[in-house]
């Protein structure tokens, strides 16, 4: 397993989001986090690289094993973890400066100065992210002239300059017309190959289609993970079936 | 919890009434044909090729909203297993449909109706066909995975029916000359007997796969093709 929980807790001050969510997360697949808005499945993405820490009384307990080691620890250095597992966000949150800059950044902040590597890596990025096609013969050009699909896969290229073996996707696409959409998952079906991908989302068709494995989450519990073809043709559970085809909200 | 049926309950809710429309038409066509079996009324069987075009359309009709269904509500889980099941469905009801009308084609070849020992030859066959596609058009109504796996996989003679009318309308052939020599001829009863005994036992089939569909729609599991012995711990 490249990841793995173990009874999490979590507690924004005296509220309880999360109640021992115990869940394992497959090298090279996706997995899909699903469940009504406020169920926790954000904040269960953002405990797996510690962003959750940002947050003012938040607290957690339990295990986060990555590759084996408890990353819920003191001693973790957090920097390294999130260059590890990687995050895009649901609106695309580009730097104000040129393309090229945006996903040389990260390689910049890590310590890597030679101009004809980070040259090359901001290439491979975006290739990988299926966003070069599109920006080569503008890479000096400001990243906020790009459309939102675009500034997406940006932000895609931006997580993977840095080679991260995780990537956590929170409604990657929720904001994005179906073609950016198509492009967006297309690339989640590549990239797979060589990373652990983690996503949220409210579309329900979207968890199908991409992930390989789905999680349902309800008022902070994980209710039912499984295979995705057999949560969507088949789930086990009732309350699942009933929040997969929409017979409650 | 929402009361309210959201599009996709109410387009499935349609779904289903079409089917319990279409299970009444075929079963009708079907009790039709036996009984201008029984009867060996001309009118009757007519009625049946002529009524075949309102089941071809309500095929098509159903076809069509499950489509409308997968392209329009993405259905997942039973309202997904419902609406394929659906599209295996309707067709092995048109087809049983076709099959009355087979029925009713032997009829109005037959010069003379059947004599009172060629119905008891076929009669077996044909109450068996009529209660399995009752039991299945019950099955759609009310769904029981146990029922349904009873019916797919319970222990049906009707191919050992079939066998057993073939027989004997040969060995009556064989010992009737004037009979020897009809066969060849449309109108011979014997010929027309043996192709009704071979659409009721294609009914009482076609009952079968209808219970295997009702399976898949409760439980999720493909029986098709499965021995019975591995269906019952599918």
């Amino acid at each position: 397993m490249k990841l793995s929980t173990r009874n999490i807790n979590f507690f924004y001050g005296n509220s309880q989001a999360l109640f021992d969510v115990s869940m394992d997360f497959p090298s090279n697949c996706v997995t899909a986090l699903i469940g009504p808005s406020g169920c926790g499945k954000s904040t269960y993405l953002r405990c797996l690289n510690r962003m959750n820490d940002l947050i003012p009384d938040a607290r957690v307990s339990g295990e986060i094993l990555f590759d084996g080691v408890n990353i819920n620890s003191r001693r973790t250095d957090v920097v390294s973890l999130r260059r590890r597992v990687g995050m895009v966000f649901q609106k695309p949150n580009p730097f104000p400066k040129t393309i090229f800059d945006n996903v040389a950044y990260g390689l910049r902040v890590n310590g890597i100065r030679n101009q004809s590597e980070i040259a090359d890596r901001v290439e491979q990025a975006l290739l990988r992210a299926a966003l070069f096609d599109e920006v080569k013969d503008r890479l000096h050009s400001s990243a906020l002239g790009l459309s939102g699909g675009q500034q997406q896969r940006l932000c895609i290229a931006r997580a993977l300059a840095v080679e991260p073996d995780v990537l956590l996707m929170d409604e990657p696409a929720s904001a994005l017309d179906p073609i950016a959409t198509q492009k967006i998952e297309e690339s989640i079906h590549e990239l797979k190959e060589q990373l652990t991908i983690i996503i949220v989302t409210h579309n329900m068709q979207q968890a199908a289609r991409v992930s390989d494995y789905t999680a349902f989450f309800y008022m902070g519990r994980l209710i039912e993970h499984g295979e995705t073809e057999a949560m969507f043709t088949r789930p086990k559970l009732k309350q699942t079936e009933d929040y997969i085809t929409g017979r409650f909200g | 919890m929402q009361n309210k049926e959201t599009h996709l309950q109410q387009m499935l809710s349609r779904l289903r009434t079409r089917f319990l429309v279409m299970f009444a038409a075929v079963g009708i066509a079907l009790d039709e044909a036996l009984l201008a079996l029984e009867t060996g009324n001309k009118g009757r069987a007519q009625a049946i090729i002529d009524g075949d075009e309102l089941i071809n359309a309500k095929e098509n009709e159903i076809d069509g909203l499950a489509l409308a269904i997968l392209v329009r509500n993405q259905p997942v889980a039973q309202d997904l297993r419902f609406v394929v099941a659906s599209l295996r469905m309707v067709s092995e009801l048109e087809r049983i449909g076709d099959e009355a009308v087979g029925i009713a084609r032997r009829i109005l070849q037959l010069e003379n109706p059947l004599t009172p020992e060629m119905l008891a030859v076929l009669d077996a066959l044909a109450v068996n066909a009529r209660e399995m596609y009752s039991q299945a058009m019950e099955l759609f109504k009310q769904p029981s995975a146990d029922k349904a796996l009873e019916l797919s996989r319970g222990d049906h003679n009707f191919i050992e029916m079939e066998i057993e009318a073939l027989q004997t309308i040969m060995r009556r052939l064989a010992e009737n000359d004037d009979a020897r020599e009809q066969v060849g001829q449309a109108s011979c009863s014997a010929t027309q007997s043996i192709l009704i005994a071979r659409a009721l036992s294609r009914v009482c089939g076609r009952a079968t796969n209808l219970a295997e569909q009702i399976y898949f729609i409760e439980r999720g599991v493909n029986i098709k093709h499965m021995p019975a012995e591995e269906a019952q711990t599918a």
